[in-house]
């Protein structure tokens, strides 16, 4: 049925489930496949992971870090078509991939 | 009371306040946090606005009488934080510390909290309470915990933060009252005990949110979400990396639609009823010198100013929504990749997308641009971009040089005219803002981090405030400058009088703006233009479209209906004293690309002035960008001149 295929090609880069709070732990419904440290940006959409270092330029490195995002915090992966897309703490945090890039991250499920 | 109040704020080893002085109340909160609808819930209606001295940041102020005495109450931008990362974020920190140039200290600190989203908003929240002032906190949209499944234990947390909460629904004014007398209470309390032991002495704003995690564990209780918010389904289609850039011109277009069906005919209205007051004027007043200052002069520049306010209505009503329902963060996120070769960021395409509407409006709206330079970028080129009042110069010079052949079937040679004039403004304003971003406005182009706030309805009132708020301020200061400036140019074309009871032509010619004409005639005669092209142009300094109406003068054709198409018909057929045609189709043409370029209207050099910092700072901005805009129209109408004589355009036929 051609709804059916288009339903999947629009599913294909479909947000994931939101998560709710930054400490509630998501192992269950991640998609990761692999395990292990690696850059934000490459985190699929679903991916919740630890901030373990963030190498950006010092005045981005605190406004992530007043956004929530600083090492130690507990962050998911909602969207990954344009930038990513991020849950922290329940609110809806967006970046391009020059910076996701700079966050380094070690996935939380395996 | 007083008796009371004294040895408490002894204890807190204040001066005590003086009791005429009204008590001066600061909202702080992060951005989305509905602090506008708070503010306006608690003041209502007695508002006023003004700017931060040497700042582009607006300063809005309110009041409200409780128990006989006034409050004042001070919206801060909203920051996420009391470290400044933007202009916004620094003046809110500067007023809390009492140390921002020309305000007055405050005395309690409101910090307005998203109930739904307290953990993050707690990051706020917990460093204004370590500064040790009297500080309120509000719980606002406490009324959508229970559709949200959680639950906050107020009581709890105000013996954790040792510090006031109050739960308020801004939108409803619930608990307003409450936060109204917690306000009156709050400078007698003893500080939070944050106030002694900091957070982040320990370590970062880790520390911070590992601390505010643990309050969060013991004060909020929620049910676990299933499914995808309604944010979130929306989002999926709004930041869909084809459908979401699509849907957003979709949006701007219906915009720009907007402007021009319901603009244009309260600009008429507008327009009409100045006509009338100018009829009247005439009737009353014997003709002379002071009719004419009065329906010439007075009428006509305020009528300059005014016929703006509509489309400047309108926009900011538009933009208001767009940003209070939580679109624009979305937009700017979305186009933000196609913005970034250029230097500039995806806010920075509602400015520029403003600016085929009316350059002025377009600057204002700057404003959602937090980084300095990528701002100034955006003020430097929007006005290069075609706007509405470029329209009528463009549909004259067309009208008399290009003939309206087919080509391709629907398409005129006129209409493609037409449409290159746009193209030529466009890829000259994209292409300047790389240059500045390149040269003299050289950044590191800021990466973009953006909190998308869920989507809500936006509150008519607030929306109903900002508007009036940005016409206030357009009418107040842009309105001086462009009044004074009509009234200069009205005394330039009326004086020296002509002798005699001379012809309107001849006045024209005769005025200092007549000698001002000749005097530019050496400037316009290597762009094959004359003297009388000179006196139009210098007059369309003040406001593009005069540039018609001056011709029209110039050529005798009446001022009224049609005198487009007679006027057209004048200037084809003009010929020199040596018999041969005043204006070449090369030199046309060449016109046609000055006005697609030059800088020709004094609304938008006030405005200019004003956003870029204001004072001598602004007005350097202001010049540099007359200049480079007069350079590159007089530069490409040469251009365009010589490279038709050399093609063979020089005659008309």
């Amino acid at each position: 049925m051609p709804l059916k295929r288009l339903k999947r090609w629009w599913n294909a880069g479909r947000a994931a489930p939101a998560r709710v709070a930054c400490a509630v732990d998501c192992a269950a419904d991640c998609d990761v496949e692999r395990s292990g440290d690696c850059a934000l940006a490459a985190c699929k959409a679903g991916a919740c992971a630890t901030v373990l270092r963030v190498t950006c330029p010092a005045l981005d490195a605190h406004r992530l870090s007043t956004l929530g995002v600083y090492e130690g915090a507990i962050v998911s992966v909602v969207d990954r078509r344009s930038g990513v897309l991020l849950d922290v703490c329940g609110t809806r945090l967006a970046l391009n991939d020059a910076i996701a890039a700079a966050i380094l991250v070690r996935l939380v499920a395996a | 009371m007083t008796a009371l109040a004294a040895p408490v704020t002894a204890i807190r080893g204040d001066v005590e306040r003086p009791a005429a002085r009204p008590l001066r109340v600061a909202l702080v909160g992060n951005p989305n946090c509905g602090k506008s609808t708070l503010f306006n819930a608690l003041t209502g209606r007695r508002q006023r606005v003004a700017n931060y001295p040497g700042v582009t940041v607006e300063r809005v102020e309110g009041s409200y009488v409780r128990d006989g005495a006034s409050v004042t109450v001070l919206d801060l931008p909203g920051t996420y934080s009391l470290s400044p990362d933007s202009p916004d974020e620094a003046i809110a920190l500067d007023v809390v510390h009492g140390r921002a140039r020309g305000i007055e200290p405050v005395d309690v600190i409101v910090v307005v909290l998203d109930a739904e989203n307290l953990e993050r908003h707690l990051f706020l929240a917990t460093q204004v309470l370590e500064l040790g002032l009297p500080a309120v906190l509000v719980l606002n949209r406490s009324d959508r915990l229970a559709a949200a499944g959680m639950s906050i234990d107020v009581v709890e947390l105000i013996h954790t933060l040792g510090a006031v909460v109050v739960p308020a629904v801004a939108t409803t004014g619930e608990g307003i009252e409450r936060l109204r007398h917690a306000i009156a209470r709050a400078v007698q309390l003893p500080k939070s005990w944050m106030h002694e032991r900091p957070l982040d002495a320990a370590g970062g704003p880790g520390a911070r949110y590992r601390w505010i995690a643990s309050v969060m564990a013991r004060t909020v209780t929620r049910a676990p979400r299933t499914g995808r918010s309604m944010s979130d389904r929306v989002d999926a289609v709004l930041l869909h990396g084809a459908w979401g850039p699509l849907i957003f011109l979709a949006v701007m277009a219906l915009a720009f639609q907007a402007l021009f069906t319901v603009a244009h005919p309260l600009a008429d209205g507008m327009q009409a009823i100045l006509n009338a007051g100018a009829g009247g004027l005439r009737a009353v007043l014997p003709a002379g010198d002071l009719q004419s200052l009065l329906v010439d002069g007075v009428l006509g520049g305020v009528g300059s100013v005014l016929v703006f306010v509509p489309q400047i209505a309108i926009l900011f009503l538009f933009i208001g929504v767009l940003e209070d329902s939580g679109y624009l963060a979305r937009a700017a996120f979305v186009m933000d990749r196609y913005m970034r070769p250029l230097g500039l960021q995806g806010k920075s395409v509602i400015p520029l997308l403003s600016g085929y509407a009316c350059a002025v409006p377009a600057i204002l709206a700057t404003r959602t641009i937090q980084h300095t330079k990528e701002r100034l970028a955006t003020v430097m080129v929007v006005p290069l971009i075609s706007c509405s009042a470029r329209l009528p110069v463009y549909a004259l010079l067309i009208a008399a040089f290009i003939p309206a052949t087919a080509v391709a079937g629907f398409f005129t040679l006129q209409g493609i005219a037409l449409l290159a004039m746009y193209l030529l403004g466009t890829v000259a304003a994209l292409g300047s803002a790389m240059l500045f971003r390149r040269t003299i406005l050289r950044s590191a182009t800021r990466a973009l981090i953006i909190e998308l706030p869920p989507y809500v309805l936006p509150s008519a009132r607030v929306l109903a405030a900002t508007v009036w708020q940005r016409v206030a301020v357009f009418l107040r200061r842009a309105g001086t400058v462009i009044f004074a400036i009509s009234v200069l140019l009205w005394a330039l074309e009326s004086y020296p009088r002509a002798t005699g009871a001379a012809a309107a032509d001849v006045q024209l010619s005769q005025s200092a703006l007549g000698h001002i004409g000749h005097a530019v005639e050496p400037a316009v005669r290597p762009l094959g233009l004359d003297w009388k092209i000179g006196v139009a142009m210098a007059a369309s300094f003040a406001a593009r479209e005069v540039f018609v109406s001056t011709m029209a003068t110039m050529y005798g054709v009446s001022r009224g209906t049609g005198e487009s198409g007679a006027l057209a018909g004048r200037l084809r057929e003009a010929r020199g004293a040596d018999g041969r045609v005043s204006y070449s189709r090369a030199a046309a043409f060449g016109l046609l690309a000055f006005y697609v370029f030059a800088l020709m209207c004094t609304s938008t050099i006030a405005v200019t002035v004003r956003e870029t910092g204001g004072g001598w700072r602004g007005a350097g901005w202001a010049a540099f960008q007359f200049t480079y805009m007069l350079a590159l129209a007089w530069g490409s109408a040469f251009v365009v001149y010589r490279a038709g004589l050399a093609i063979g355009l020089g005659g008309i036929a």
